[in-house]
């Protein structure tokens, strides 16, 4: 049969079409692979920024209310640390307040009954550190928080710092 | 949908299979596309990173405050003795549990972030009011506390926080 040139395709039509195809796959594995990445990357920072923040104000709001800190009920300059101060609440009742690192979890206590744990679930508190300062005219506490999140490649570890004065030591 | 069958023996029609500007067509809206998705995403990881930075850099701006009231706190002589418009940088003792400032820099915070503070005279008018000139008040100081901090995509980054503080223990 006489050979016709619209019949078919050629060997170099062929490796063109493999060569286009070959190059648009890659580009889109390639992107969702990108893209799946930053997904739980944006995912991690989201929960370390959450939990550290969180545990962050709530740690400082209640050492920026409180009167003193009972040095012999709490874990200073060494994680896993714990601070017990004494505080008074919304009806100027005196009451204790301690935030203490256990396993990983920071727990917030008011007058020795659990409230919670600060911070969220996917993440790991590998470091709290309070370091008692004291001056001429009051007390201040500086804060060391360490939050890690790991969670299938992302291995993500974050520090927070913060030194908050004792606004009922002046 | 048509649906071509490369070894059909009937004539080839024109409207057989694609024409290579249309499957160049057809590749360039999907690379287009692609890069479109794939940039949005990377913006997206670049402020999701930001925004944990931010974060830890608001907390080191209020540490930064509050350490430099304990100096305060602990003898305004201290605070009365800096040279006035220069940066100093604040540095933890852990063996003293005191805060200092000092001229010398020091190594960035966790090898990122670098916090300076800066004090300037404060002037006021004849009703006592804070004013860009008038007499000088040695008794107040404002104080700015910058952090900067180098990004990925955004060069280096700045925030600071600026306040009055007084000579109020004596």
């Amino acid at each position: 049969m006489k050979f016709s040139s619209q019949k078919g395709y050629s060997v170099v039509e062929i490796l063109v079409y493999l060569a286009i195809f070959t190059a648009v796959s890659v580009l889109v594995i390639n992107s969702y692979i990108v893209m799946m990445g930053s997904f739980s990357a944006t995912r991690s920072n989201r929960d370390i920024l959450e939990s550290g923040s969180t545990i962050m104000e709530r740690v400082s709001r209640e050492i920026r209310q409180a009167k003193n800190i009972d040095v012999t009920n709490s874990t200073l300059n060494a994680s896993a640390g714990a601070l017990q101060l004494n505080t008074t609440d919304a009806n100027n009742v005196a009451r204790t307040a301690k935030v203490v690192l256990v396993n990983g979890v920071v727990n917030l206590y008011s007058d020795g009954v659990l409230v919670g744990a600060l911070g969220g679930q996917n993440i790991n508190t590998t470091s709290l550190i309070f370091r008692r300062i004291v001056t001429t005219n009051g007390e201040a506490v500086k804060i060391e928080l360490t939050i890690q999140n790991t969670r299938g490649k992302i291995n993500q570890t974050e520090n927070f710092y913060d030194t908050i004065i004792l606004r009922g030591s002046y | 949908m048509y649906i071509y069958y490369p070894f059909r023996k009937k004539k080839h029609s024109y409207k057989q299979g694609f024409s290579l500007v249309e499957v160049l067509v057809a590749c360039f809206i999907i690379t287009l596309t692609i890069i479109a998705v794939t940039s949005a995403t990377t913006k997206g990881i670049q402020l999701s990173a930001q925004a944990l930075r931010q974060t830890q850099v608001n907390f080191l701006l209020e540490e930064g405050a509050e350490a430099v009231k304990t100096i305060r706190d602990a003898n305004w002589g201290t605070i009365a003795a800096l040279t006035l418009d220069t940066p100093y940088y604040l540095s933890y003792s852990t063996s003293t549990n005191t805060w200092s400032l000092s001229t010398t820099t020091i190594p960035a915070i966790d090898s990122i972030f670098t916090r300076t503070v800066t004090f300037s005279s404060v002037y006021r008018d004849t009703n006592d009011d804070i004013q860009s000139s008038g007499t000088l008040d040695s008794r107040t100081i404002k104080v700015t506390v910058t952090t900067s901090w180098a990004t990925s995509s955004n060069g280096t980054l700045s925030k600071n926080l600026q306040f009055y503080m007084s000579d109020i223990f004596n």
